[in-house]
């Protein structure tokens, strides 16, 4: 169930928010928690039970932590804990991965291949796994207290808006939260409003460019032309996709009352690839920061240490979108570039020092990154590339022809006016005017409309 | 000056709340709500052509949980509910001996036109055979023959068929043998046991489909080809679904008693299951993402008659034909939806079925369906 379809639009959320208000204060949170379990029984019940083991199991080591007074015995549970929780997503998302690269090996070397049946990849797993991690390194580093209540701690990790695909949030920013918040008419209504402003952009402009992108990227050749207009396509269908899907979610947490933090801030006006990973998906780079790059010594044993701190984060981070070797490719690619601004005195490389080619310098950059993650295989990606460097030919936007109607056209010209130039909205559901309410209401039944009338295309994150 | 409490109230946020109540729980009040019962939509269609009627169809249990049925009707289908119900003749159908009803298009004649698109089609079908070829991918073009063809005494004296009907079905079976494009001919089969011992017909006598015989007929020749060149993707730990014939309202004791099962014999197990499946195959039709099995069907009118040939064959096959890899409404459509799901991209072996109607295909020029693929074959002026 999505945010965007029918049954969770006008089935499961007008009864979880009735139900939700309906019920004394002190029952909200069973009633969220136990929406949330439906909600992710929706996609697969056997799996509901893995994930419900999981909270159950970090719960009780959470708390065996915290009431640890011995470092070294806190620091056992924490490695026991960790490793339960990276074994699962190691063995959910990586083991057909590494299987099927074993077997190429082991074939190329004439060796028997190891039997296999492919694992399923349960929805949400990358995103739970890390907001259990936050909870447990919270505790363990004294940042925050282990939860008295299991039906704190389980609504903290199943929350239904953020369960499958995020915004990670860090336990210690919502711990309060769980236990007391506030629920007045202006938050509610800011909630609506962002979800509202969400839903638009995944519906009317995310959608709209998905085909134009999936035929450029399903091409088996690429000349310069389609090249980069399918590469800007779903670098503007990624961006109000995944957007979209975070202002659904913040926004949706603001109707139970919960305050999440942003989790884009208008990426794609960054001068650098330093800010641009300051401004995407933010909640993940703060969580790769403090869980990772920092414990790894971030920045504090000289520059070596602090390239390969930085390359280590990234490739992590590109592995953890998914368990393929253009992931690897593409954090790499990223960390390469952080390392590169910080050799160049923290200014982005491929300006030339000229202040007017900073942005679509780190732009170019940017959308490079995107062709080397979305592609599926490496001849994809080297004909991708090479359409991109005129290898392929000038291209023709020829047999595009089906596929570029006049509104994916003026949704290519308005995607990139919007992420350019456009308010952020976070900012426009900041303050709640009559113009705001009047055209995102009418905008919302459009996109409700043509939900309804077009084939169901998933949120891009859901994934990962 | 205090503001007056109406003025309060009308704030733009209670205003967006208002709203928010209105649209949801009105919604959700109009489904639970509804003094009368689930109702039966009728979405009338334009033809084969319409993909308005694909896109309700293809999200049905998402976007209306509460309906019992959306049914998509084309004009002749339209018009064969009509004549039944009033005995009224609409234009885009023929009516035949003892109540026949065919298809408008089965009986026409487009001359010179249908000729020249002949060439076309057999092109386009190549290119698509070549292009699932670059990706281990095999073709299996499956053409049905008109029900006047099987059964031409219901609709001409002395059951012979105009000259501009008889040799064009057999023209384009050769043209794809000549193209090498993998085929199935199911006239003769079809020929042979049209009068089956059962008295159960290959086709409804009231619209132009199939019914479960014809469908059971044809996947068991499916079946047998499959069987042939992939063995391993038959007899795989079938289950009581795959094990029993399916059954439909008309004529399932006729074809149970064929097979050597008395009507008591069926479990009840079977049935649900049978309906389960049913029900899933349609939840699924043309859900990309859950797109994993060798075996895809893509056919004309597949959202309505997919599950019944992805029983047929599961059954044909005693193996799973997964729910998902029935791709619905058209082929073009369904293609479309396969192609996109990025099944070229992941190189595995897989086989097409692509199941077109002999009224709606020859000479029809399969514009829909070169549109589809031809993005695929080169995006760039190579």
């Amino acid at each position: 169930m999505g945010f965007v379809t029918y049954t969770f639009l006008f089935v499961f959320l007008p009864i979880t928010l009735a139900l939700y208000y309906a019920v004394r204060p002190g029952a909200r949170l069973v009633v969220l928690t136990i929406a949330s379990f439906i909600f992710y029984a929706w996609w697969r019940l056997d799996f509901c039970g893995l994930f419900l083991a999981s909270t159950l199991a970090s719960y009780r080591l959470g708390q065996l932590i915290d009431q640890s007074q011995d470092i070294r015995l806190r620091k056992r549970w924490l490695t026991i804990a960790l490793a339960l929780n990276f074994g699962m997503l190691g063995y959910f998302k990586y083991a057909n991965f590494f299987i099927a690269n074993a077997n190429e090996l082991l074939g190329a070397m004439g060796i028997h291949q190891i039997a296999w049946t492919s694992v399923i990849l349960p929805i949400g797993i990358s995103f739970y796994t890390f907001h259990i991690t936050s909870y447990l390194v919270d505790v363990y580093r004294r940042d925050a207290q282990a939860s008295k209540s299991f039906v704190q701690y389980a609504c903290y990790i199943s929350m239904f808006p953020q369960l499958v695909a995020g915004p990670i949030v860090r336990y210690n920013t919502i711990a309060a939260q769980l236990v007391e918040r506030s629920h007045t008419p202006e938050k509610f209504a800011r909630g609506i409003l962002l979800f509202m402003i969400g839903f638009c952009k995944k519906v009317l402009l995310a959608d709209q460019l998905a085909r134009l992108a999936d035929f450029v990227f399903g091409a088996s050749s690429h000349g310069f032309t389609d090249s980069w207009l399918g590469l800007y396509a779903y670098t503007m269908q990624l961006y109000f996709d995944f957007s979209g899907y975070s202002d659904m979610a913040i926004g949706l947490a603001l109707m139970f009352g919960f305050e999440f933090l942003k989790n884009f801030d208008s990426p794609f006006k960054s001068r650098s690839i330093t800010e641009f990973w300051r401004r995407w998906h933010m909640s993940l780079s703060q969580w790769l920061r403090n869980y990772l790059y920092i414990p790894l010594g971030g920045n504090r044993h000289g520059e070596a240490r602090t390239y390969l701190n930085l390359s280590a984060t990234m490739l992590l981070g590109g592995i953890w979108h998914g368990a393929n070797w253009t992931f690897l490719i593409w954090g790499g690619y990223q960390g390469v570039l952080l390392i590169a601004e910080r050799l160049n005195g923290k200014r982005p490389v491929g300006s030339f020092g000229i202040r007017f080619l900073e942005w679509p310098s780190t732009f170019l950059l940017v959308m490079v990154g995107w062709a080397i993650f979305r592609a599926p295989d490496f001849s994809s990606l080297s004909s991708l590339l090479g359409g991109l460097l005129g290898l392929g030919g000038t291209g023709s936007l020829h047999a595009l022809i089906p596929i570029m109607k006049p509104l994916t056209v003026l949704t290519l010209v308005l995607t990139g006016v919007l992420a350019f130039w456009a308010p952020q909205s976070w900012d426009i559901a900041a303050r709640i005017t009559w113009p705001r309410a009047i055209v995102f209401s009418s905008l919302f039944l459009l996109a409700i409309i043509k939900m309804i009338f077009s084939s169901y295309t998933p949120f891009l994150y859901f994934q990962f | 000056m205090n503001p007056t409490p109406q003025a309060s109230f009308w704030r733009p946020s209670n205003a967006l709340i208002l709203f928010w109540i209105l649209l949801l729980g009105g919604t959700v009040a109009a489904d639970f709500f509804n003094p009368h019962p689930p109702k039966l939509e009728v979405f009338m269609g334009r033809g084969s052509r319409n993909l308005w009627n694909g896109k309700v169809t293809q999200r049905l249990d998402d976007y209306f949980p509460k309906r019992s049925l959306v049914f998509t009707a084309t004009r002749p289908m339209l018009a064969s509910s009509i004549y039944r119900l009033t005995g009224e003749i609409q234009s885009s159908v023929g009516l035949g001996y003892d109540g026949w009803l065919f298809h408008q298009w089965e009986l026409e004649d487009h001359g010179r036109e249908e000729e020249q698109s002949l060439a076309e089609e057999i092109q386009t079908l190549a290119s698509l055979r070549d292009l699932l070829a670059s990706r281990h991918m095999e073709l299996l073009v499956v053409v049905v023959p008109s029900k006047v063809r099987i059964y031409p005494e219901f609709m001409y004296p002395g059951g012979r068929l105009p000259a501009y009907i008889g040799p064009k079905y057999h023209q384009f079976q050769q043209r794809l043998v000549a193209a090498g494009i993998p085929s199935l001919d199911l006239e003769g089969a079809f020929l042979a046991s049209r009068n089956s011992p059962v008295n159960e017909r290959l086709y409804h006598s009231g619209d132009h489909h199939w019914t479960d015989l014809g469908c059971l007929q044809a996947s068991t020749l499916i079946a047998t080809l499959i069987r042939q060149q992939h063995p391993a993707w038959c007899n795989q730990k079938p289950g009581l679904a795959r094990l029993l014939p399916p059954k439909r309202a008309g004529g399932a004791s006729c074809l149970y008693d064929m097979l050597g099962f008395g009507e008591n014999e069926l479990k009840d197990e079977f049935v649900h299951d049978c309906m389960r499946h049913e029900v899933s195959c349609l939840k699924q039709v043309g859900d990309p993402e859950r797109l994993s099995s060798p075996i895809i069907l893509t056919g004309d009118s597949f959202a309505a008659t997919g599950k019944q040939m992805a029983l047929c064959l599961e059954f044909a096959l005693q193996s799973t034909v997964r729910d998902e890899s029935v791709m619905g409404g058209e082929t073009h459509v369904g293609l479309e939806r396969v192609l996109k799901a990025g099944v070229l991209n992941s190189n595995e072996p897989r086989l097409v079925i692509c199941v077109f109607w002999e009224a709606t295909t020859i000479g029809h020029n399969l514009r829909e369906l070169r549109d589809v693929i031809r993005p695929y074959q080169k995006v760039s002026g190579k």
